[in-house]
């Protein structure tokens, strides 16, 4: 049984990218369109790992981050954030963390995702 | 208190008044004749006299005299007998500054010598403040000099040129600036050249009409006026002029002017321009770098799915990776399009054309992306089982059937259509509340000679200062996904077609943005002369 990817994102374009691109490779995507959802879909489906774009709508990405993080439960889930634009690790962090003493991200991707990139990343991240 | 010589024939009154005189705090010397009196006088010099005037041998008038030749400012006071008044009119003809009478009382006396010594002292005053006012007129005209080689010095070693003429607009006053500035020597300028013979043919005129006018800081004067001088080689300098007309008693006296230099300014503002230009060209490399960037990505994420498919022999992925491509092929093509408009002048490619026909073009271009988004939104929902909450736009056409066909650039104006719409439904599925029902609408219509389109969205509108940038280069609010070129090759195109682009927008509400061209029948036929 291949491992649950969770997708948070608010763009169809990239969901069905993402999602195309990750079952090819053997994974089981899950789909969420905001951090309502996604925190819903986390409790229920417990993901490998989560995809998490922090540009959507009210920033509930980040807000989803905090909760992630703050909660045992799921703290430990690897999270690969998917931003506009990276600038750079420290920066990111920054942004991501608004100020909150939470531990950083596992990785950044920059969106449109690289197919290859974020693969790599993925399996790193829950092999 | 003060040194007198006293003068008289008569010994007890010597006496007597040379004992009162003495109490009274005087240094008294005494002479019993004229003769005597005057070699005293010349010995102790006392500023006050008392001198009898019937006396043997020299008399009191002419110990007066003598002593009024040597020494004017001391006071004689003259004592006559009783009825001596011709005498005593006499005395005071030669300037004596008292008369007292014998028998010579203390109280008269007193009398005499205090108003002597007031006399004295305000004559010594007098004295003091005539030769104060001396040196003060000393001092001032050295003040005067000094401030007239300062100015004298201040003009000379101005950086501006400074120039003044007299009435007849002869030049008097040549520095050392205007030497530097127009190649002259001084000596070849004063005196010799008139004003008109440093300006370039009319330009002499136009500052003389300058200050004439109220224009340039009022009327006879001239503020910071920018115009031209011509120096001996022939070369026109660019000068900013401050000058004024001088006035003597209401009528004109003459002219001065400060010229500034302006050639390292001009070469500075071109230097500037220049970095600008190129600070901006870096701005858009690294724009068009990043956007790019995202194209790229999106064609690699489309091309893996096509290899995918082919690899694995999935035709159904093939639809997916092809569709990806192509819309990133789109993307490149807009771009590339949208920058060749915008960088070459270029005149609109007029020809006989629908106006209809370009919108319905757009619409269809629009509707198929669109389409296409809700297709893939359907299949995801359908495959993955999830419910996916999709921002719908409506796209509706309000086209005026009635309209003919006109002269304008098909292909411009279909760009400048497409930009429009695009950021239109970019406006709506923004960031805005999901659930709204959002709609955008392309109108045509025509008005007077010209057609009219307009694109109405009910997105997220523009706040007061994006509309403010809304033009400025390379200037988007859709971050990595804009190029920030759309609505500035909009704009280009539709002024290179003589129109015009306008909008209105209020946050939350939505925008719309009209474009008018002129339709161009008139321009073409001309109308032939009646008759």
């Amino acid at each position: 049984m291949g491992k649950n990817i969770l997708i948070v994102d608010d763009e169809v374009e990239h969901i069905d990218f993402a999602s195309t691109v990750l079952e090819e490779s053997g994974y089981v995507p899950i789909i969420a369109m905001d951090g309502n959802e996604g925190m819903k879909k986390v409790r229920a489906e417990k993901p490998d790992l989560i995809l998490l774009d922090i540009l959507m709508p009210e920033r509930s990405g980040i807000g989803m981050y905090h909760e992630l993080k703050r909660d045992d439960e799921t703290k430990n889930i690897p999270v690969v954030i998917v931003t506009g634009v990276a600038r750079g690790g420290h920066f990111d962090d920054l942004i991501v963390r608004q100020g909150q003493d939470l531990p950083a991200p596992d990785g950044y991707i920059e969106k449109p995702m690289n197919a290859e990139a974020m693969l790599k990343m993925v399996d790193d991240l829950v092999s | 208190m003060s040194k007198l010589l006293l003068i008289d024939d008569e010994e007890p009154i010597r006496k007597i008044l040379g004992l009162y005189l003495r109490s009274q705090g005087h240094e008294v010397h005494t002479a019993a004749d004229g003769q005597t009196g005057l070699v005293l006088f010349e010995q102790e010099r006392p500023p006050i006299v008392l001198t009898d005037i019937k006396m043997p041998g020299m008399d009191g008038i002419d110990v007066l005299k003598k002593i009024k030749e040597v020494s004017p400012e001391t006071e004689v006071i003259v004592i006559t007998g009783h009825g001596d008044m011709d005498l005593a009119v006499q005395s005071l003809q030669l300037d004596a500054s008292d008369f007292i009478t014998k028998p010579v009382g203390n109280m008269a006396i007193s009398v005499a010598l205090r108003r002597a010594r007031e006399r004295l002292e305000t004559r010594r005053l007098l004295k003091e403040y005539t030769n104060n006012l001396e040196l003060m007129v000393k001092e001032a005209t050295e003040e005067l000099r000094k401030v007239h080689d300062f100015q004298k010095n201040l003009i000379q070693n101005s950086i501006d040129g400074i120039i003044a003429a007299d009435k007849g607009e002869v030049i008097v006053v040549f520095n050392q600036g205007s030497e530097a500035l127009l190649g002259y020597a001084a000596d070849e300028v004063v005196g010799k050249m008139h004003m008109d013979s440093i300006y370039p043919p009319g330009v002499g005129e136009t500052i003389n009409e300058t200050l004439n006018a109220e224009t340039y800081g009022g009327k006879n004067r001239l503020v910071n006026y920018e115009n031209l001088l011509i120096s001996k080689m022939g070369e026109e300098i660019p000068v900013r002029i401050s000058g004024a007309r001088l006035f003597e008693d209401g009528a004109v006296a003459g002219i001065v002017c400060f010229f500034q230099d302006l050639r390292e300014v001009k070469r500075l503002q071109q230097e500037l321009i220049q970095s600008e230009r190129l600070s901006a060209i870096g701005q858009a490399v690294a724009g068009m770098a990043h956007y790019t960037k995202n194209i790229l990505n999106g064609l690699q994420g489309g091309v893996y799915i096509v290899n995918t498919s082919l690899k694995k022999n999935k035709p159904d992925l093939l639809p997916k990776g092809w569709a990806m491509v192509e819309k990133n092929v789109g993307r490149v093509s807009d771009l590339v399009m949208n920058m060749l408009v915008y960088s070459k002048e270029r005149e609109p490619d007029l020809v006989e054309c629908s106006p209809n026909d370009i919108a319905q073009e757009v619409y269809d271009i629009m509707y198929q992306t669109l389409e296409a988004k809700l297709v893939m939104s359907r299949d995801l929902m359908e495959k993955r089982g999830v419910q996916l909450k999709v921002t719908e736009v409506k796209l509706v056409k309000d086209f005026d059937l009635s309209l003919s066909e006109c002269h304008l650039d098909p292909s411009g104006v279909h760009r400048c259509l497409l930009n429009i719409v695009t950021n239109a439904i970019d406006a709506c599925t923004m960031k805005s509340d999901k659930g709204k029902d959002f709609s955008v609408v392309i109108r045509t219509r025509k008005e007077d000679d010209s057609i009219k389109f307009e694109i109405a969205d009910n997105g997220i509108g523009m706040t007061e200062e994006v509309q403010d940038k809304l033009f400025e280069r390379f200037f988007s609010t859709k971050g990595p996904k804009g190029t920030g070129l759309g609505l500035l090759v909009t704009r280009k195109i539709v002024d290179e077609h003589g129109g015009n682009i306008s909008f209105e927008s209020a946050p939350g509400k939505g925008t719309t943005f009209t474009i008018r061209f002129p339709c161009g029948k008139e321009s073409s036929n001309t109308k032939a002369p009646e008759g």
